[in-house]
Formats: C-alpha cells, structure tokens, sequence
C-alpha cells in the first residue's frame, strides 16, 4: 500500500512557518550557490566563445600574454603573406596587427588625481583589418574612429567604468580620447575592451613595435597544427596558439571562482541539512502517533519512510526552486573581474548544479528522520501523547 | 496569617460573570456567581465537565479575566490590576497545583520548586534554602536532586505542591490534582494537602470530579451549567 | 539586575531535546565557519591594500607602453631622483621572468641594489646575518619563503632559474630567505644584485622599476608630481604614484569579487536567521504548557519575550563561537591559502573579526528568536496550559 503524494504535501502546508523557514534556509543557500558556478562559467564561456577555431594568435617567444608580447613588423608582414592565411575580397590577408596595453583606467566620472578608482582595462591598438578575423563584432552606436584620440569600447565598459558612452572622455596615455562609438563583441571579451586605431595607440604610448598578430585561416585548416608549424619554423622566432586555447588560458581564474563555488556550496548545503535534518525530526515527533496509526492500518515501514523522504525532498524542491528564481534575477548583470568584462549568464549548467545541490540537501536532511520514523515501534507510537 | 484577617472571608466573589466569544455569539461560561471562602478553608469546586468549575479557578487565579462583577481576594479586587500587577500578585499570593504537574524537564526537584522565588528579591542561598525547605515538608528531602523523569506520578505532584507553597501564597488552588494518579498515589496527595490545611493553615481551592478527593475537602461547592449550586453532598 | 538567576532557566532548554540542540548547533557553526572564512578572505585581500600599501611610499614607472614589468628605465635616472629634496630613499629593481618548476608558473627574480634596499623596504623575516651574507657576495640571493616552497628550494642551494623568453638564465646561491604572507614584500621573489642581474641578462643600465620613499606622506604628492615633471620630456617620461593606488587598482580589479563574496557572507547569515528561528519556534511551540506554568507563577510577558529571545541569542551565539572561532584558529594557524598558482596568497584573519561575527551572532539570535517570543508572550495563559502538542 502507498501513502499517496498528497499526504506529504499536506505535511508541509499544515505547518507553513516552519516549511517556509526551512525553504528560506535552502532557497539561499541554493541560490548563493547557482550565482557563484554561475560567475565561473560565464568567465569560461566568455572565453570560449572569443576563441575562433580559424583564429591563431601570433605573439613573440616566451611572451607568456598579449600584453608582454612585442613582435617586430617584419616578421609580423612576413607571416600574414603565408599560404595558410585567408585572402579577403580585395585580395589583402585576413590578418590583424593589434597592439595590447593593460591600463588602470579611471571614469569619466571619478575625480581627476583620484587613482584609486582605476579599472585595469585592456587597450587594443587594431587597424581596419580587426573585422576580417573578428566579423562577429558589430558597431552597434556612433561611428568608427577617423581621427586621432578617437575610441571604441565595448558594449560591457559602461558598466565598468562608471559615465563611459559616447562623448565620454577617458584618460590615459598623453591625451585625453573620445569615444565615438559602442560596439557589440556578442559576449566575446572585446565586449569590455577600449579599440583604438594602432597607429595611434603606438605613437602615444612611445611603443615601436605592436604586440600580436591575429591571423585567419584559410577554411579547413587545422589551427592547432598551423600555430605548431609557426613556432617550430626556423623563418620566424615567435609564439603561436590557436586563438580557442590563447582564450581558454585566459580564463584561467575562473578556476578559482568554480573551487571557489564549490566549497561555498557544500558548506551552506551541509548547513541546510542540519536545518532540514531538524525539521523532518519535529515533523516526526508531532506524528509519532498518526504514524503508529499508518502501521496499525497495514503500511510497511519502507512506505513510512519513503512519504518522510518525500516530504523532505519537497521542502529542498521548494527550496531549489525559489533559490533558482532569485539567481535568475542576476542574470544578465555585468561583472568584472581585472580586465575582463562579461555578463552573468545563468544558465542551464549552473541551475542544474543547483538542483543537485538542492536534491542533496533534501535526501540528506530526510535521511535520518525518515529512519526513525519507520523504526517506531507500532504499540509505544500508539501510546504516545 | 493574622488573626484578624482570618474572621473576614479571604475570597470574594460577587455577581461574577464570564462569557467567552464564538463566532460573534456570546457563551455564557459563569453566571451570576456568589461565593465568599474564608481563610483556613479546603473547598472543592465539583461539577460535571462544561460546568465552568476550572474558568472560576482560574478566574480565582488571575490568569484570567471576568466578563463582569467582583473578585475580591484578601481584601484586593483582582480584577481592576493591571496585567503587571496581576502578575506579581500571582507570584506572591497564589500557588498552582495542575493536573499534569508541569514540572520543568530539565530541572531538578529543588531547581522546579525555586522557581516563583526567582521573581523575588531573595538571594540565591536564601531561595535555595526555602525550596529544600518545601520539600521536606512534602516528603521529598531525599529527592532534591533528581530530575521530574526520574521521579514517580505521585512524587512529581509532590513537588509542583511544595512549588505552590514556596512563596507563602495567600490562596493554593488545584486543578484535578490527582486526575493523573493511581488511587494510592492520589490519597498520598489528598492526605498531604489535608495536612498542609490542619497543620499549616493553608487555603485551599481544589477542582475536581473525584468524588473520594471531593470527601478530603471540608466544604464542597457546585457548578452547574455555570451556576452555584451551594452546599450539595 | 539580577538577571543572573535566569540564566538556567535558558541555558538549560538546550538539554530538553539534545539533538536538536546539536543539529542547530552545528547549522549554526557552519555558517558561521563560512561567515568568518568570507570575511578573512575579504580581510586579506582588501588588506594587501590597506597593511602594505602606504603612501609614503611611491612607485616610479614609465608613464607608457609596455606593462610595468616589462620597463625600460634608463639606470641613469636614479641619481637624478636622489637628489630630489625630500626623499628619504630611493631603490632601483630589475625584473627578470623566469620559470617556475611547474609549466606555467613563474619565477620572478629581482635585481635589487644591497646598499639602498632597506632604506625602502622592509625585509620581512630575513635576519642580519642572513643579509651580511647576500651582501658580500656577487651571486647571492635572498629568496620568499612562498618561492622557495612552490619550488622546493633550500638555503644554501645554487639555483638556476630559465628566463621565460630569450633562452636567458640566472644562477644563484641562495643566502637568506624573507617571510611569507601578504605584510612581506618580498614573499614570492628572489632578490639578487642589480648589477649581476643585469650583468648575466645583457641589460646593463638599464631598471625596471624605482621605489622611493619620501620623508613624510604629505611631501608624497608633491614628490611625486616633481619627478614626473623632471622626466617629461626625457626619452622615456615616468610616472610616479603612491604604493597605496597601486594597490587600490589592483583590488579595483577585484571589485565585483569582493562585493559579491560580502553579499554571500551576509546571505548566508539571512539563511542562519531562518534555521535558528525555525528551532526556536519549533522548541516553544512544544513548550506552550510550560509558558502557561511560568505565567500562572507570575512570569510576566515581558519576562517571557526577554527569555525566549535569550534562548535564541544564547544558541547563536554558541555556534558563532565555534564556527567562528574555527574558522579564525584555521586560518591563525595558517593552513589555508590560495593556490600556488594564483600567488599562493596566505588567508588570514584576526581577533577584530572573530569578535565582530560573535557580536554579529547577536542580531542573528534577536531576529531569529523574534517572531516565537512574541507569540508565547501574547499567547492568553488559559490557552497555553490547554495546549496539547
């Protein structure tokens, strides 16, 4: 015989304070946790999705980033020539010379001589060629640069750097610039980057040399290989990755925020086990006889136990489901971490990962009671007042 | 208790009305109650369930209010005190004995008894040292220590009694004292407030439909569908 | 007040149903732990800023191109900064990139120059005699505790480090080491001679970064401000700002990080709120009877709203005290800190936060014990002693 579903159900509305509680418990600490794994995986997908299969980043011999990276022109106009890279329209390769800078940047809105409200944000240094190997980002408001100290910046930087729109000026280098337009990067980490032309970018920054190619394959080539064949070359002394594992390197700290997630969790998970571990007890002992009852009228003890279990799993479901829906309030919320700009996405992983951790929860806190509950001796349950 | 007091009644009770409230319908709990008790009395209040015997006790108690009419005890009229007032007044002029003793689990027989003392001025030897003093006088100088689980039905009330008179109360009232307890037990109980009223001169107000503790008491009142019905066996 | 006499009739509620007690106990200790841990984390890094960064000390750089640890600074400006009035020291360092035993990791050996160093800097845990030795010998250095364990290094042991680029090396013996931890400047460095740096690099004349000092902090700006002008129009124009925005810029970077890991730290106390209020109301709820007794004894509602949320604040602060506690004497004890691979940066906490999660536990209890000690309060004490749970 099986004690039908309703009954848990009815369990947990009879005593709606402590069902609510027990669900607020949960539902934070669930929540904390989907907004976390979160963080950690809109890090990482920001830096896949930058990373373009046909994309190899050129940079110079033991420069370990963009930013410490400095190729010299010849070797850089030798290389795009190579059979491997892929010819635009007008014939010219499609490669882009970028110069990349790490700037703490202050906000338009912070006072002059305030440092302390810089944003370390990256600077790119790019010529026309940018659109050929990176097609997907779109002005999206103004227009290109056309004159010196004129900028881009990505759709991410206002949320960075507070006042940062078109108009906006924003100081460094010897002068101050002018952004006259936003563009969209579709999620990639140009969203929260300053473009500039490169010549520009060089001749303000006293710099001779750029920092990186990004080369754009001729379609079926293998990147990977490509970049092995550049760096074993005799021709040239540079480094080359395939633009996806350039970008996948990079978001090496969200590793920490992931490990970072993960203890966070299972810290405020075992909390809400002990908070559900107590509820299920107190809803057990306020029933002692009704379950005295069940097993009088022919209900094993396995069914006893599995209607407490149930109801414990209902309280972490309720708890898993309104945690999810908060986290859900996040999504789309821009952060920042050093450089790189990225919008929260919380999407499916990170809500699943909050269902098991919400499920888990729920097992683990009915467990116990639920043994108990179904170890009751039928005659002494009877009895009891 | 001086002499003086002990001539005039000790409760009084007039024209004393308490209706409760249902749904905007008004039910008529006591009415019309008149009853004077003096000093020096054991008075059962009897009657069938329903009858109101235990809403005048606690009326009597303080721990809850008239509808309408006096209550006037030792000479105070309880029901205009305010709820402060009326809550010290319980401590220092009533003792409670319940049908279920409710005794504190998680403390001793001494611990329990020095409870009402807790809200007096007395120092902790002093409160200490009047609770083993109402335990002994209820038999349970060798019990001081033990926890109410560790103790019998019968020695429990024990205890909840020398809580009740701890503080030298004006008035012990029982609600169905012995209503937990076998027959052996209740007449230990009986005998032992019987002597507390000859020996001590304590007051006593006890509720019950026990008709062998009915006959412990010198005087019996009863309630019928909340009337006085005086006199009666 | 003689509040003292009711202390067991709180206390002791905790034994009427023990496991109870330790399953809110132990909620409530893991909250705390995580609370404490939170805050430590946000202490040691909002405190690599506020302990280590001090405005009297300046960085000069160069105002453009390359990432600072990638300067040129022509050595020939040290001189010229020197003799700028107010400046109390000034020391120049060459940085060196090199390998670390694992792929990826780094190895940052600095050129530093003995005779001007300590007029910075401080050297953190490395003795005098342990300085004597670095100092007279070419090849010497003086290594962090943190670089010499990622690496396995000794003192005394001859150590060559890979350069990351040019197939560039540095060979040392190292002398001394100075300590770990955020409050050492020097934990994840190994410090050799400037001109031996430079010597075995080809980088004669040339600094990566100067660190000076000035006499007082108000002197910093204005020291700062006149350095910059002397090198405006030289080939490589400087710019000089205090250690403290240095710092501030790269805790700015961590911004979003540090907002969010309060956020969770307080979330988590809401949640602890809820569990011990949950308790609480489930204990009183079972007590109603004994809540009758006490007011047919004369307890009063007020005495009853003070001693339920006594109860409450008792049991929060029971657990604040042992996952708090825990969570300090963990990271006292120094057994937690960031991987290697993200600076291996030590946790740490101390008494100030300890004291400041126990005090917070207070409120917790408050909150948590408000709604069930107003409704045993207020409940009529016929009602109570009826009451059949």
């Amino acid at each position: 015989m099986a004690i039908p579903f309703s009954y848990s159900w009815r369990n947990l509305t009879a005593r709606k304070s402590s069902t609510l509680m027990t669900t607020g418990g949960i539902a934070l600490a669930v929540m904390a946790f989907v907004v976390i794994s979160a963080t950690g995986q809109s890090m990482k997908r920001t830096a896949a999705v930058t990373g373009n299969p046909l994309n190899v980043v050129v940079l110079s011999r033991g420069g370990a980033s963009a930013e410490a990276s400095k190729v010299p022109w010849e070797t850089l106009r030798t290389i795009q020539y190579l059979p491997e890279v892929a010819r635009g329209p007008d014939g010219e390769a499609q490669a882009s010379i970028e110069s990349v800078l790490v700037r703490a940047i202050q906000p338009p809105a912070a006072p002059l001589g305030d440092l302390s409200q810089g944003r370390y944000t990256t600077i790119r240094g790019v010529t026309p060629r940018v659109f050929s190997v990176q097609p997907e980002v779109k002005i999206v408001e103004g227009r290109l640069p056309s004159a010196p100290g004129e900028i881009l910046i990505g759709q991410l930087l206002p949320s960075k750097l507070k006042g940062a729109g078109i108009g906006a000026e924003l100081r460094f280098g010897r002068q101050k610039h002018v952004v006259v337009g936003i563009f969209d990067a579709g999620g990639r980490i140009f969203d929260g980057e300053i473009w500039m032309g490169l010549e520009d970018l060089l001749s303000e920054m006293l710099l001779n040399e750029p920092s990186i190619a990004v080369l754009r394959l001729r379609e079926g080539t293998d990147a990977v290989a490509f970049a092995k064949s550049l760096e074993d070359s005799k021709r040239f002394t540079v480094d080359a990755q395939a633009e996806t594992d350039y970008y996948a390197e990079a978001s090496r700290a969200s590793v920490a925020f992931v490990i970072l997630g993960n203890i966070i969790g299972l810290i405020m998970g075992l909390g809400a086990i002990f908070a559900g571990m107590n509820t299920m007890y107190a809803a057990m002992s306020r029933r002692i006889r009704e379950i005295g009852t069940l097993r009088a009228l022919g209900f094993g003890r396995w069914v006893i136990a599995r209607s407490f279990l149930i109801e414990s799993l209902l309280i972490a479901s309720l708890g898993g489901i309104a945690g999810s829906l908060v986290a859900l309030a996040f999504d789309g919320v821009g952060l920042n971490f050093f450089q790189l700009a990225f919008r929260l996405d919380v999407g499916a992983p990170s809500l699943i990962r909050g269902a098991v951790l919400a499920s888990l929860i729920g097992l683990f806190g009915g467990l116990l009671p639920a043994r108990a509950a179904s170890r009751l001796a039928i005659v002494e349950a009877l009895r009891h007042v | 208790m001086p002499a003086e007091l002990k001539s005039l009644p000790l409760v009084e009770i007039r024209d004393l009305q308490k209706s409760y409230f249902r749904g905007g319908e008004e039910v008529p709990v006591l009415r019309e109650i008149d009853l004077s008790i003096a000093g020096g009395e054991f008075v059962a209040l009897m009657g069938p369930s329903g009858s109101g015997k235990t809403t005048l006790l606690n009326l009597i108690a303080g721990i809850d209010r008239p509808t309408a009419g006096e209550l006037k005890i030792a000479g105070r009229s309880i029901q205009d005190l305010s709820e402060k007032e009326l809550d010290s007044w319980r401590n220092r002029s009533i003792g409670f004995i319940f049908q279920f003793y409710n005794l504190v689990p998680v403390f001793t027989a001494v611990e329990n008894v020095e409870l009402p003392l807790l809200l007096s001025g007395l120092s902790a030897p002093e409160r200490r040292e009047r609770a083993e003093a109402a335990l002994r006088i209820v038999g349970l100088g060798d019990r001081m220590h033990h926890k109410p689980g560790e103790l019998s039905g019968g020695q429990q009330q024990r205890v909840a009694i020398a809580r009740a008179l701890v503080g030298n109360p004006t008035l012990i009232l029982a609600d169905e004292p012995t209503g937990d307890l076998d027959s052996k037990s209740a007449e230990e109980i009986l005998s032992l407030m019987e002597s507390l009223n000859q020996d001590f001169g304590k007051t006593f107000i006890m509720v019950t439909h026990d008709p062998r503790a009915a006959a412990r008491a010198r005087r019996l009142v009863h309630l019928e569908k909340g009337r006085l019905v005086e006199g009666g066996a | 007040m003689n509040w003292p006499r009711f202390v067991p009739l709180v206390a002791r509620q905790i034994r009427r149903n023990p496991r109870r007690s330790l399953l809110t106990f132990l909620g409530l200790a893991v909250s705390f732990f995580l609370f404490t841990s939170l805050k430590s984390l946000l202490f040691t890094m909002s405190g690599v800023v506020d302990r280590a960064g001090s405005n009297v000390t300046l960085f000069m750089r160069p105002r453009y191109g390359t990432p600072f640890y990638r300067a040129e600074i022509p050595q020939s400006y040290l001189g010229r900064i020197r003799s700028i009035p107010g400046i109390a020291g000034a020391t120049p360092y060459l940085f060196f990139i090199g390998k670390g035993r694992r792929e990826g990791q780094g190895s940052l050996v600095l050129g530093a120059e003995a005779d001007s160093i300590r007029k910075v800097r401080i050297m953190k845990g490395v003795t005098e005699e342990e300085f004597e030795a670095f100092r007279r010998e070419r090849t010497a250095a003086i290594v962090g505790r943190t670089l010499m364990d990622a690496n396995d290094w000794r003192i005394g042991q001859e150590v060559t480090v890979q350069g990351m680029g040019e197939g560039k090396s540095v060979r040392f013996w190292i002398r001394g080491d100075a300590d770990a931890g955020t409050d050492s400047n020097f934990s994840n460095v190994a410090i050799v001679h400037l001109p031996y740096l430079q010597e075995v690099t080809g980088e004669q004349g040339r600094l990566t970064f100067i660190v000076l000092k000035a006499e007082s902090a108000d002197l910093a700006p204005a020291i700062a401000g006149s350095i910059d002008d002397l090198f405006a129009n030289f080939t490589v124009p400087t710019e000089t700002i205090s250690e403290k925005s240095f710092l501030s810029t790269v805790i700015g970077g961590l911004a979003d990080a540090l907002k969010a890991i309060t956020i969770i730290g307080y979330l988590t106390l809401a949640a602890t709120v809820l569990v011990v209020a949950n308790t609480v109301a489930m204990s009183i709820r079972e007590r109603t009877t004994e809540i009758g007794m006490l007011r047919t004894l004369g307890f009063g509602k007020d005495m009853l709203l003070w001693l339920v949320l006594s109860e409450a604040v008792f049991l929060a602060v029971v657990g604040a005290v042992a996952g708090s506690g825990s969570a300090w004497g963990m990271f006292e004890a120094k057994l937690i800190h960031f991987p290697k691979d993200l600076g291996g940066l030590e946790l740490r906490s101390n008494l100030g936060l300890l004291l400041e999660s126990i005090l917070l536990s207070i409120p917790v209890g408050l909150l948590a014990g408000l709604q069930p000690a107003w409704h045993a309060s207020r409940l009529p004490i016929t009602e109570a002693l009826r009451h059949a749970d």
